[in-house]
């Protein structure tokens, strides 16, 4: 159903209905969005790069062919645009020491413990994903944030299956160290 | 969709759909002004559709030209083609036309193997093009 949508706006966009491709945007834009975020960890590089793929898309438009996803399509270009983008860039390093140690250093008035715990994790994910390479920081986004399979992660970023379940694996085992080592810290903290 | 994530997993424990990052306020809105400015983006023409005609266009024509040559009789007496006499038999006249006058016109005998030979190689060019243009249809 959402990929005949797609197709329906896509047909109205080059019939010369500009105006259709907002319900495109509107349809992926957390998607685009959250990708891009993931990959490149902030804010403002992020809205730029969704931004640009969507007007990469708008331009490739006649060109894309109907029987494939127009959603795999998008995330490749997302994909793509985000990982050029942060390759060219200067390499900011990390080290732990730049994470706050606890969720209460993301209280603030106004907000519950409970939101507070959530943007701590949300922040220690987003630490531990800029600790790991951009490629690694794609893969690990498609596959738990938009919940690809390896199959459509493949497509979308011309990796092999069996790389992709390789470099997932390291991914994975890279985050839950950096992710163990916070936590520590944190305990330490309030030891 | 992804296989079911390991509980054990735990990344997978601080990442979650419910997380993903959503688009600022205005996103859209910004998207449509850039593209405004933008060059449509180029509209499906019909000259696809007609230039796919050409080829039947052209094989028709093979086709009638190849007919004519079985029709109209040539000075070789090795193709005897029997329809003006079977006109002629029937008492169908044409008014405007002298069918024997055709029997001037002399085509070599090798004529209707090359026109034969054209339209099976017309149609061998239209498969290839069908087998191998089949993924941007």
């Amino acid at each position: 159903m959402e990929r005949k949508d797609d197709i329906i706006y896509i047909e109205q966009v080059l019939s010369g209905k500009i105006n259709a491709f907002s319900y495109i945007v509107d349809r992926h834009k957390n998607r685009a969005y959250n990708l891009a975020f993931r990959i490149c960890g902030n804010h403002e590089e992020a809205e730029e790069i969704a931004q640009d793929s969507f007007m990469k898309v708008y331009r490739a438009l006649p060109g894309f062919k109907m029987k494939s996803s127009f959603a795999t399509w998008l995330y490749r270009i997302v994909y793509n645009t985000a990982i050029s983008h942060v390759r060219g860039r200067k390499i900011k390093i990390l080290s732990l020491e730049d994470f706050p140690a606890d969720a209460t250093d993301f209280q603030s008035a106004g907000i519950s413990e409970e939101e507070a715990d959530r943007d701590y994790r949300n922040s220690l994910v987003n630490f531990a994903l800029q600790k790991i390479t951009e490629e690694e920081r794609g893969l690990i986004s498609l596959y738990y944030y938009d919940e690809l399979s390896t199959d459509e992660i493949s497509e979308v970023t011309s990796i092999s299956k069996s790389n992709i379940k390789v470099k997932l694996f390291r991914a994975r085992q890279k985050m839950a160290e950096i992710i163990e080592k916070v936590e520590k810290k944190k305990l330490t903290y309030h030891e | 969709m992804n296989e079911s994530k390991n509980s054990n997993d735990p990344v997978s424990n601080f990442l979650n759909r419910e997380m993903i990052e959503k688009a600022p306020e205005g996103f859209t809105s910004k998207v449509m002004t850039m593209i405004q400015v933008e060059p449509r983006p180029a509209q499906r023409s019909p000259a696809k559709r007609e230039r796919s005609v050409v080829p039947y266009i052209s094989a028709g024509v093979i086709i009638l030209l190849t007919l004519s040559t079985f029709i109209l009789p040539g000075g070789n007496d090795l193709i005897k083609f029997p329809l003006p006499d079977i006109m002629r038999e029937l008492g169908l006249t044409f008014p405007s036309f002298d069918f024997s006058k055709f029997n001037i016109i002399s085509l070599p005998g090798w004529v209707p193997y090359m026109i034969a030979g054209i339209l099976i190689l017309s149609v061998f060019d239209r498969a290839l093009y069908g087998l191998f243009h089949r993924r941007e249809k």
